[in-house]
């Protein structure tokens, strides 16, 4: 039951979970911490750059689309919260809400043309920048006007990322109403089967994958070094011979191309798959130890499916009024260019954004090093940006080794913790209307039936639709992704774009975190691969090993 | 002799935005009256079809779906308009159809809420008559009710609009909360614009129509743009200034084209005055 608070509401903390505040006032503020894009505890040098630049940047995107909201993001006991809170005052609400419509109907037919020419262009001019920075050359001064324009950059980023994103995030949304209005007796997981098969980068990662996975079984060598060896030992047993170079420079094409993510999307202190292939080379090895389809196969049925589902319903829709029609026909094209901006935006803003402020970051750290002010590079993580550039500017002095183990063991104790979801004060549910509705249903913040312990059945959201039954595999981080087998479940807290390959190996989905807009759900149903989302106590009721069965149909998971 | 709105209609013709079409006279009706029988006499089915082809040609149209309504001879007179009160039949397409329809529309002559309306406005019921319209159907994108004056208030200077997605049903009938948009009649600045729930639509089937919900993202949406409610408003006067009485228009929009559907006399004005049209007079109206 949704419960309407007139009056905003402190929410109590739990007692393991107790939170001073740095700013007293930031206990007004309705924080909600963001599982499904940092599940884990954040780093502070993360936090620093993400509460501030990468928050300024937010903002300037809610701006941008003239939306009365501003959000706010903290680094609470090591975890990534964030609130959005009204940016005018409550008597300039409704005027501004007004504009705010206005001004995303505006952009929603125009987001994906913009999209394509021209954010994209200008984020890829950041990266050549990046990419051509030759940071180990850089004198102190280079480095530091670097990192300015670095931070600069990824403000711009998120910028771009919100402006692109809401209206990328409400037109599918809208479709869903628009085609379960306009077509009786559907549902909303009817309409995402016509904004199904358009491709986007996370599938094409994983088309790359497999392709490279096909190679394998042209040496005898590679693929006996790839069934037996460690991932993380991989590398180095295939410089052995000449058969495992070749497969190297394979290795390395796919790094250059998809290799700047890790598996997080918010966290820096994580390696990017160019620095440790570990986790590629997890996938690569589930590609050649299991089936041999082509995990899309199917693509060419998903599009038929999506092409035979749109003429049915535009020749339902055909006695209807031209502006009906018009509705149908653009807020679909602009659904289906919202789910592949999705998928796109996530790896040229989220991943490679974040890949390339931790190697500017690195770069610090190898100096800090140097001069002995932390004792290795990563450690770096463990300090602010401002202490960073302070230290720069002295030469790297100062000794910030104690701070580091003292930050160290405080992400360790609160990583035992399961944080609140929710803390600070509650407002009560946001007002209906059609942003709240396209963030209710990617974070998937709808309200869910508890768990019914007894007959061990779990209630999320219908994810991608289907039922399978199999083992489950609960992977929390990326690097566990080894023990998935064909067929398995993967029962994790979220996943990110990076997991995309472990779709074509597991038999199902299962997240804590998430809605029917998720990426997780998105991916799911390009791979036609039942996905229960946003089932809330997933991880916490189901054992790895467990037997359990998914149905994408209903969003429920039973134990059997 | 054609009925009130039939006649209307003929000295509308000139404003070229009428759809083709063609009507049954009173002496067709009395000629079904008086056969005793509720079959369509030879005659007038032969007649009907015949009108039908010509139809046909004139809009280009095989199996042309057109419009059919009643037209009583009181009806669209200048003292009551009988607005909405008997049947209209919409995209009924074939020869046969439009006989059945102009029956069903005969019939609604005895419809209970046209005898309280007679009643109630001091008209014979035992005479009354029934001529019939039959016009190509406009596949109206939108569909709007609106008066030279406002209806509402009795203010002469302000045209008000009744707006919604789909065929005129919906909008005549009551059946849906349109828009309502308040037009100054000076400088046809737009005084008001009320976004109206538009629970539902009036759409084509195969043989007929449906009431369809309005999809929500639509029902929060402005259906007229600025500049089709002032050529609506610019419509409705030019409209009262060539009959000398306020007026009461069906209209639709079908690819950006104004069509002009009914037209008939606002019965109902609350008598207010404003100095702005000392030369409308619903009484002269009422004299004629």
């Amino acid at each position: 039951m949704a419960i309407h608070h007139p009056e905003p509401t402190p929410i109590p903390m739990p007692e393991n979970f107790p939170v001073s505040w740095e700013d007293p006032g930031d206990s007004h503020l309705p924080l909600m911490q963001d599982r499904q894009h940092a599940p884990n505890p954040i780093t502070p040098l993360t936090g620093w750059l993400v509460e501030g630049y990468g928050c300024d940047g937010i903002v300037a995107g809610f701006a941008a689309v003239k939306q009365p909201v501003k959000m706010l993001i903290r680094r609470i006991n090591t975890y990534y919260y964030n609130a959005i809170v009204p940016s005018v005052p409550p008597e300039k609400m409704e005027e501004a809400g007004h504009e705010a419509e206005a001004a995303l109907k505006a952009a929603i037919p125009t987001f994906a043309e913009r999209w394509d020419s021209e954010w994209l262009p200008e984020i890829r001019g950041y990266h050549e920048t990046w990419n051509a920075f030759d940071l180990t050359a850089a004198s102190t001064d280079e480095l530091l006007a670097h990192l300015d324009w670095s931070l600069d950059t990824f403000k711009r980023l998120w910028h771009i990322h919100f402006e692109v994103m809401l209206p990328a995030l409400v037109a599918p949304s809208m479709f869903l109403d628009l085609y379960t209005d306009l077509i009786e007796g559907t549902e909303q997981m009817d309409a995402y089967k016509l904004m199904q098969g358009i491709d986007n980068n996370s599938l094409r990662s994983g088309d790359d994958l497999w392709a490279l996975s096909q190679t394998v079984s042209n040496s005898e060598t590679t693929k006996e070094i790839l069934a037996n060896t460690p991932s993380s030992q991989v590398m180095a047993a295939l410089e052995r011979s000449d058969e495992g170079k070749k497969f190297i420079e394979k290795i390395n094409a796919y790094l250059e191309k998809w290799g700047n993510r890790s598996d997080t999307v918010i966290e820096m202190g994580d390696p990017s798959w160019v620095e440790d292939p570990s986790i590629m080379i997890d996938n690569l090895k589930a590609y050649v130890g299991g089936s041999s389809d082509n995990p899309r196969d199917k693509w060419v049925e998903l599009v038929t499916e999506r092409e035979r589902l749109v003429s049915a319903a535009q020749e339902k829709i055909a006695g209807y009024p031209e502006p009906v029609k018009g509705q149908f026909n653009g807020i679909l094209a602009a659904g289906q260019a919202g789910q592949r901006i999705n998928e796109d935006h996530n790896w040229w803003i989220d991943q490679q954004g974040n890949h390339q402020m931790r190697q500017v970051f690195l770069e610090f750290g190898n100096r800090l090093v140097a001069t002995g002010a932390i004792s290795t590079r990563d450690d770096v993580f463990m300090l602010s940006g401002d202490e960073i550039i302070e230290s720069a500017k002295q030469e790297f002095g100062g000794d910030h080794r104690a701070t580091v183990i003292e930050r160290q063991t405080e992400m360790e104790k609160w990583a035992k913790v399961s944080p609140p979801t929710f803390i600070g004060t509650d407002y009560g549910p946001p007002p209906d209307n059609p942003v709240t509705r396209a963030i209710s249903r990617f974070f998937g913040l709808q309200p869910v039936a508890d768990p019914d312990v007894q007959s061990g059945t779990i209630t999320g959201f219908p994810g991608s639709a289907g039922k399978v039954t199999g083992t489950a595999r609960v992977i929390i981080q990326l690097s566990d992704a080894g023990k998935l087998n064909p067929g398995d479940i993967l029962v994790t807290a979220t996943t990110s774009p990076p997991w995309t390959p472990l779709f074509a190996t597991a038999g199902g989905v299962v997240t804590d975190t998430g809605g029917a807009l998720s990426h997780c759900a998105i991916v799911a149903r390009e791979y036609e691969i039942p996905a229960v989302v946003g089932a809330r106590a997933a991880t916490g009721m189901i054992k790895d090993g467990d037997q359990i069965e998914v149905d994408g149909d209903s969003g429920s998971v039973r134990i059997l | 002799m054609f009925g009130g709105k039939a006649a209307s209609l003929a000295r509308l013709g000139s404003a070229g935005r009428i759809p083709p079409g063609f009507s049954l006279s009173v002496n067709e009706y009395q000629c079904w009256a008086d056969s005793g029988s509720d079959e369509m006499p030879p005659q007038i089915v032969q007649d009907i079809h015949r009108a039908y082809e010509a139809l046909e040609r004139i809009s280009g149209v095989i199996d042309v779906p057109v419009a059919v309504r009643s037209s009583a001879v009181d009806e669209d007179g200048i003292g009551e308009s009988f607005a909405g009160l008997h049947d209209t039949f919409l995209n009924i397409i074939g020869a046969d159809r439009v006989v059945d329809a102009v029956i069903r529309c005969w019939r609604s002559l005895g419809n209970k809420h046209a005898i309280d309306y007679r009643v109630e406005n001091g008209l014979d019921i035992e005479s009354a008559q029934m001529g019939v319209v039959v016009q190509q159907l406009v596949f109206a994108d939108i569909s709007a009710v609106a008066f030279s004056a406002n209806p509402v208030s009795g203010e002469r200077n302000e045209v008000l609009i009744n707006a919604n997605y789909g065929l005129g049903e919906a909008v005549v009938s009551g059946l849906a909360t349109p828009d309502t948009i308040v037009i100054n009649r000076d400088d046809l600045f737009q005084q008001s614009v009320t976004v109206g729930a538009k629970e539902i639509m009036t759409v084509r089937t195969e043989f007929g129509t449906d009431e369809k919900p309005v999809p929500r993202i639509m029902q929060g949406m402005p259906v007229l743009t600025e500049d089709q409610a002032k050529e609506i408003a610019e419509l409705v006067i030019s409209l009262e200034n060539h009959n000398g009485w306020p007026v009461d228009v069906e209209c639709a929009i079908h690819e950006s084209q104004l069509y002009l559907l009914q037209c008939r006399p606002i019965t109902t004005l609350p008598s207010k005055n404003t100095s702005n049209h000392q030369g409308l007079h619903m009484s002269g109206a009422e004299s004629s």
